[in-house]
């Protein structure tokens, strides 16, 4: 089960345009850095809507407040001004409804690979058989059986995130947000863990917001892609991403389609960058 | 890791801070709260200490909360500080403690380190001392001091012992350690450049354990002055701890007060020489372990 | 004893041979041997595992350094007993032999003197390490969790760690008079402020994305202090709980040998003010075992129950 490459999938991905599931309305955040006592604008005025059943990817250079938008989501972090609604309710802080996927796993090093994935069903005070079936069945989806026992510390990257993954999936959160999940592990397991990411998605139907650096990432996971400036955090530009799917074939990758996307993503970013490099903000 | 002996204040938020930070617009509470934060630790301690003085001055002075014979006021230890510098009582006995101590930690330092070096250095001496090391370093090394004094008098020499006997362990235990840690992929890298086994030694795994000798020193120089000042508490005739001793069986509680109050500062000097000290030699931090 | 297996020669670790390692690392899993993991499934693939060697090599392998141990405990004996019997490097009656010491260890044991002194002690200093134990770790976790109790106590918990509490014992006898309380308070003073400090500097050290992760999958404050901070801080409560034995320690036979009329360091210094040396190194023996299994007791319950906690630990 772990080999999903190259399963051929009937059709898009159905995305129901009508019900927004989360809004950012003109959205901006600012920290209070205690130590310099100056405060810094993660993000300015983002505007954002994202339909359920989405799989919408953010792409930003370092810096650009793409974290700062998924804690916004996830409610660990409050706006200063402007609004997030999921649902068309505001957010008011963390929920069972949205799960989080973090780039450095943030794992629980003293429990088990199992008792990992069962903490937010424990957080939510759910047990019982129904839910150690759950359990076992997402450790299974995301291809660890027979590590249940396991200890972070005895996993590879890979491995952990696939924990981090299962996690987030048990909850059966409406929306999964994942802060550049694949950054920390190597680029061959990246790319497997991409057509897996990619499977799973496809089998379970959830929306996701996904933020990464890496342009080729994007286009091979991205229903759309958000391209936000840096130093306050804005919209710059959102792309429809009109490939096929699956994406992992070769000739998908060798399209001129394909290429095309690329450049355009690329040149919006290297346009940020060399400006930022000129005012020297990087 | 900084979890044994290296201790430091922190002042990062802690874990439970609120996780929603609201950035709201400056209340009083705020602003007070950003002075807390933005004051040094130095104001932190200096203010808290004059309000801790002032109010064990007060109860003792006033309400007298404890007999002051057993917690004299700050005043009063104060003046048996000023009485034995003027009388001389405390420049004698620190000289004669300090010089004790001096020469017990340059004995200890050196023979640490290089104990350290090639106890680190070489696996089979490695085998052999170590159960003898950590023995020595687990144990309260002062049980040996009643022999040491009726073997050898009332002379320097056990208390240098005793001094020695506190110095050495932390720092051959830290550059043991700082032996063993060394970066492996440091070790390839100068072999690839053809570097052979005694150059590896001197050239690689030296440099990279003097950070963790640091750390030894620094730890040992504190535990030598606490031997030094329970060396000094029996079978001595002269010292700080005599001192201190002698004030207690004459119920001069303030001058003992004050001879403990000279230890803790000389204590705190020593730690922070030893925490500076590295700062001004080159690629040396101390380790954290 | 505990460590001397470990990497011992930086300079045999180059040449690849692991010495006496009692199990030999390989690089892939067993079951998967050929292939490097990531390369094959994504990542899937165990770190590398430890294979046991079995057989007489691998008993040999397995007690090699408790072997090695053994005899360099015997020859040391031995040799101190020879040197001092034939050609006393140091006089005998300040060093003496090591059978008279077992000898009269063995006496103080079977007419019961040493039981007593030692049962007495170890009371004292367990009385006054579950004192330390049961304040100084809540009140570490208050410190690291809260900035305002950070700020009150901190500076003096910290510099309490710092100076040599034990100089302070003369007072504490003269005030409450030589007993069980003055020597318990001594101890739990000594006890106390490493526990604090290293359960306060283990609440700093709790990673923040940790806290993310339980915050986004619900817990509360209570049940990230529960279910993260205090896991997270187990070690450094661990390492609290090990240092403060050995300081424990410290202040009991500080206490016994130069003030108090009881227990082992008392004994120790009776046999030497009668220059008996014999006995006090007898009872040195004992305070130095008891220390060793002390420590190394802390060591294995750090071990064994904060598996994950992977750093070096002195």
């Amino acid at each position: 089960m772990t080999d999903a490459v190259g399963r051929p999938l009937e059709h898009e991905r159905a995305v129901d345009a009508g019900t927004p599931l989360i809004e950012a309305d003109r959205l901006s955040i600012e920290y209070e850095k205690t130590r310099e006592r100056t405060r810094l604008l993660a993000l300015y005025d983002f505007t954002l809507t994202v339909p359920a059943g989405e799989f919408l990817v953010i792409v930003g250079p370092s810096g650009c407040g793409k974290t700062t938008f998924l804690s916004a989501v996830a409610g660990l972090v409050a706006p200063t001004s402007g609004s997030v609604h999921f649902e068309g309710a505001p957010v008011r802080g963390p929920g069972p409804d949205r799960a989080m996927v973090f780039q450095d796993y943030a794992l629980m090093p003293w429990r088990t690979v199992e008792k990992n994935v069962r903490f937010g069903l424990e957080m939510a005070g759910r047990r019982g058989p129904r839910h150690n079936d759950a359990v076992q069945s997402y450790i299974e989806l995301v291809g660890l059986a027979g590590f249940e026992k396991s200890y972070p510390h005895e996993l590879s990257g890979g491995m952990r995130q696939r924990v981090g993954l299962a996690r987030a999936l048990v909850v059966d959160p409406k929306v999964l947000l994942m802060d550049e999940p694949f950054a920390a592990v190597d680029a061959m397991t990246r790319e497997i863990m991409q057509g897996e990411l990619a499977r799973i998605i496809q089998e379970t139907g959830k929306t996701v917001v996904f933020v990464t650096h890496s342009i080729d990432e994007a286009l091979t996971l991205a229903d759309r892609i958000a391209v936000i400036t840096s130093r306050p955090g804005r919209l710059q530009e959102i792309i429809q991403v009109d490939l096929p799917r699956p994406r992992y074939e070769k000739d998908v990758k060798a399209s001129p389609r394909y290429q095309e996307l690329r450049e355009h993503v690329w040149g919006l970013l290297q346009q940020e960058v060399s400006q930022n490099l000129r005012s020297g903000v990087e | 890791m900084t979890r044994d002996a290296d201790v430091d204040t922190r002042s990062a938020a802690g874990p439970l801070s609120p996780p929603v930070q609201r950035v709201s617009k400056d209340g009083p509470r705020q602003r007070f709260g950003r002075l807390l934060r933005s004051a040094p630790g130095v104001v932190l301690l200096v203010v808290s200490l004059v309000v801790l003085i002032a109010v064990w001055q007060y109860a003792q002075t006033r309400i007298r909360a404890v007999p002051p014979l057993y917690l004299p006021p700050p005043s009063a230890i104060w003046h048996a500080l000023l009485e034995n510098f003027r009388n001389g009582q405390f420049q004698q006995n620190i000289a004669f403690s300090l010089q004790n101590y001096g020469v017990g930690l340059a004995i200890g330092a050196s023979a640490g380190v290089a104990i350290g070096l090639v106890t680190g250095g070489i696996r089979k001496v490695n085998i052999i001392l170590t159960p003898y090391i950590w023995a020595l370093y687990s144990t309260p090394n002062i049980a040996f001091q009643p022999i040491l004094i009726v073997a050898l008098g009332f002379t320097p020499l056990p208390k240098i012992i005793m001094i020695i006997l506190g110095v050495i362990f932390p720092i051959i235990v830290n550059t043991i350690a700082g032996v063993e840690k060394v970066d492996g992929s440091l070790l390839r890298a100068a072999r690839v450049f053809g570097a052979n086994r005694l150059q590896l030694y001197l050239k690689v795994a030296v440099p990279y354990t003097v950070p963790f000798i640091m750390t030894g020193l620094r730890l040992g120089a504190t535990r030598g002055l606490l031997y030094m000042y329970i060396s000094e508490i029996y079978g001595s005739t002269n010292g700080l701890g005599y001192m201190v001793l002698q004030a207690t069986h004459r119920f001069q509680t303030p001058t003992a007060f004050a001879g403990v109050v000279l230890l803790v500062v000389m204590s705190i000097l020593i730690v922070q020489v030893l925490q500076i000290v590295p700062r001004f030699l080159p690629h040396t931090r101390e380790a954290k372990i | 004893m505990s460590d001397g297996g470990r990497g011992g020669d930086i300079l045999r670790r180059l040449s690849g041979s692991r010495g006496h390692m009692s199990k030999a690392r390989v690089e892939t899993a067993p079951d998967r041997q050929g292939q490097t993991p990531t390369a094959r499934d994504g990542g899937i693939g165990p770190r590398p595992r430890e294979i046991e060697v079995t057989g007489w090599k691998g008993f040999r392998q397995r007690h090699w350094l408790g072997l090695v141990g053994v005899l360099n405990f015997l020859v040391f004996f031995v040799v101190w007993q020879l040197v001092q019997t034939y050609t006393p490097v140091v006089d005998t009656q300040w060093v003496p032999v090591p059978t008279a010491i077992l000898k009269d260890l063995w006496e103080n044991i079977a007419n019961g003197v040493l039981i007593e002194q030692a049962r007495y002690s170890f009371t004292n200093m367990l009385v006054a390490y579950l004192l330390s134990v049961l304040f100084g770790v809540p009140l570490g976790l208050i410190m690291g969790v809260s900035r305002m109790s950070r700020m009150l106590f901190g500076p003096y918990i910290w510099a309490l760690y710092a100076a040599p509490t034990i100089a302070i014992a003369p007072v504490v006898i003269l005030i409450f008079g030589i007993g069980a309380p003055a020597t318990i308070l001594v101890i739990a003073m000594n006890a106390f402020f490493p526990l604090a400090i290293n359960t306060m500097d283990g609440v700093a050290t709790v990673e923040e994305n940790l806290v993310r992760a339980a915050r986004v999958f619900g817990a509360n404050r209570y049940q990230v202090l529960r279910r993260v901070v205090v896991p997270y801080t187990l070690p450094w409560i661990l390492t609290g709980l090990r240092i403060a034995v050995t300081r424990a320690l410290l202040g009991m036979v500080f206490v016994e040998v130069f003030f108090s009329p009881q227990g082992l360091g008392y004994l120790i210094r009776q046999a030497s003010d009668v220059s008996d040396a014999a006995t006090a190194y007898s009872v040195i023996l004992i305070v130095v075992i008891s220390s060793v299994l002390l420590v190394q007791l802390f060591r294995y319950l750090e071990a064994k129950f904060t598996p994950w906690s992977q750093e070096i630990q002195i």
